[in-house]
């Protein structure tokens, strides 16, 4: 058997896909390797294009012309593109991603498009691809987006995730609203025009909605979506006396009644913030009555009361609540300033904790901070029908003996509740 | 864990003529199988004349540790109730161990379960040996690849030159 070739000898379609497991300038490189592997690359259909790849320095566009060698090789049609610009978008550069995004479309068959940016600025401005399913644009600065003067939205777009994303009113609306088959929306945008943008959903297909609320916002609108059942809303940060906070808190607290009727929400804890506003008393309106799943991300040590109240002012506008998972962000230097008896005390009357929450997992980074043991401990000794407490480390990590001795006082209190932990399995 | 002392059991007949006794649910993981038995119920034997019985009896070796370990984890979340993570993650981490051992084939043999697994469609197994394959090219020089698959240079050196002048960025690194 020695010797003989069987790689070369796989059909077409098998050496394709592994030619598109490597990065494009390995799987360019086998056009060398002999007669048959010649043209093998540039019948790919789906595509990671990663530009970290050497490029001359001294040869301006180097980047461009290797896209466009690529582009103007491949033999069909692009089905999924995943472009990692890798600091692509110099002065230099970043003009002709345009032109880039245009060469393809001319051999349109595009499904997937994704876009990450880890470097400048850059100004994409998308052809109307025809069979677009899901566009991913995703950066660590700002995009801006900018869609044909003709557009109409993308007829089988049904992901759509513009994360810091700079885009027009006129847009976004045409994104959202013309694009009739949209099942899931991410959004974290900036707006150009001098208003803040409104978002208004009127999207038959729409399931999930995920939003990053910021002062470029004011309105996000859930007019007619039928089947929406998941939320999840994260929020910007801002010097509570400031302007914004004010902006941000009107439009977080307006968009907790668009999303009323969904069965799973996922809230960064910062929310609390905004929607618990100036009382300590609930400033919530909202009832979340068919709610089964509440998700709190990033959880830290506030020392503000407020957040208290606003919590259990959710719990209980919740009335059919099963599952309740927290994460915990990393704790921070106060975090022992919290007063843990405010969360350990009795609360009466919270009908899901009397009722229907079975399940509470709590996600920790490292270490708990002490609001999160005074969560657990408020949830479970109140909790009345309460089966699982889960506990699982995201790093590989001892379970604290202060955290066992907490749970055992509650398992003593309460003793159907069974308590697991667990750690994830250690991923890079 | 209720296995049925009625299971089906499905003969599998490779190549060469052996025949390998399978129960329907391992067989069930190639997709192509699976199609035949929903087409037609009754068929207890099936001729694959397109795998070597060396390569079949890998193929039901993965497929039998995929459906264990799938039924393992089922098993869990029955008793418990819910499955507790630490123990999927452990087994998860077992069956990668095992997938990656199990990948410690030559190149031939490798080759021919890329072959088996794309004609009996048993998907988790193609995508192994894909990226196996993948892995193998990748970061090698063309003289690299050439060497570990046995490919036969057939290029003169102007034509080969002359592939290389054409895109200098794709072997900067290889060389």
């Amino acid at each position: 058997m020695a010797g003989v070739d069987r790689l070369s000898a796989l059909p077409l379609e098998i050496k394709t896909s592994i030619l598109r497991l490597l990065p494009i300038d390995q799987a360019v490189r086998t056009s060398s390797l002999s007669r048959s592997w010649r043209y093998v690359w540039t019948q790919v259909t789906r595509l990671s294009l990663d530009l970290s790849f050497p490029f001359d320095p001294d040869m301006p566009l180097a980047r461009v012309k290797v896209l466009e060698y690529i582009i103007f090789s491949l033999r069909d049609p692009l089905i999924d593109l995943n472009l990692d610009l890798w600091y692509f978008g110099d002065d230099h550069e970043a003009p002709h991603l345009f032109k880039f995004l245009h060469m393809i479309f001319p051999k349109d068959g595009l499904q997937t498009l994704s876009i990450y940016n880890n470097g400048d600025t850059v100004q994409i401005e998308l052809p109307y691809f025809q069979s677009l399913r899901v566009l991913t644009l995703s950066s660590l600065t700002l995009n801006h987006l900018l869609l044909p003067s003709d557009f109409q939205g993308f007829a089988h777009l049904e992901d759509l995730s513009l994360d810091n994303v700079w885009i027009y009113q006129r847009d976004i609306d045409l994104l959202i609203n013309g694009s009739k088959n949209l099942k899931a929306f991410q959004g974290h945008l900036y707006t150009y025009d001098a208003e803040p943008l409104t978002l208004a959903f009127s999207s038959p297909k729409l399931t999930s909605i995920e939003y990053y609320f910021n002062e470029s916002t004011k309105e996000v609108r859930v007019i007619n979506a039928p089947c929406l059942e998941e939320a999840q809303i994260t929020v910007d940060t801002v010097d509570s006396s400031s302007e914004e906070f004010a902006l941000i808190a009107q439009s977080t607290s307006k968009f907790m009644a668009e999303v009323a009727n969904v069965s799973d929400l996922l809230l960064d804890f910062a929310t609390l913030k905004y929607i618990s506003q100036d009382s300590v008393s609930c400033a919530l309106q909202v009832q979340f009555l068919r709610l089964r799943s509440l998700h709190l991300s990033d959880v830290a040590s506030y020392r503000d009361e407020r957040v208290f109240a606003t919590f259990c002012c959710l719990l209980r506008n919740m009335p059919i609540l099963e599952s309740l998972a927290i994460k915990c962000c990393y704790p921070q230097v106060m975090r022992d300033a919290f007063p843990l008896d405010k969360w350990v005390k009795k609360e009466d009357s919270i009908s899901c904790l009397e009722q229907s929450l079975k399940r509470l997992t709590i996600f920790v980074p490292k270490t708990i901070n002490t609001s999160v043991i005074g969560m657990i401990c408020f949830i479970v000794l109140n909790a009345k029908v309460l089966k699982l407490v889960e506990i699982i480390y995201m790093e590989d990590r001892k379970v604290e003996p202060r955290i066992v001795k907490g749970l055992n006082l509650v398992q003593k209190a309460s003793s159907d509740v069974k308590v697991v932990f667990s750690s994830m399995p250690a991923r890079r | 864990m209720a296995r049925s002392s009625t299971e089906n059991m499905i003969t599998l007949m490779s190549s060469d003529g052996e025949e390998f006794m399978v129960t329907e649910k391992v067989a069930r993981e190639c997709t192509t199988i699976r199609n035949m038995l929903e087409d037609d119920c009754v068929i207890t034997n099936i001729p694959l004349p397109n795998v070597t019985s060396d390569i079949l009896s890998m193929v039901i070796e993965y497929c039998m540790e995929h459906v264990a370990a799938a039924e393992k984890a089922a098993a869990e979340t029955a008793e418990k109730g819910s499955s507790s993570a630490p123990a999927a993650a452990k087994a998860n981490k077992d069956l990668e161990e095992w997938d990656k051992a199990f990948m410690n084939v030559d190149v031939y043999t490798l080759c021919d379960l890329i072959l088996a697994a794309n004609y009996l469609n048993v998907s988790g197994l193609l995508d192994l040996t894909i990226q196996t394959a993948a892995n193998l090219i990748k970061g090698k020089s063309p003289e690299q690849i050439r060497k570990t698959f046995h490919i036969q240079n057939d290029l003169s050196l102007e034509e080969e030159e002359k592939i290389r002048s054409q895109t200098p960025w794709a072997f900067e690194k290889s060389e």
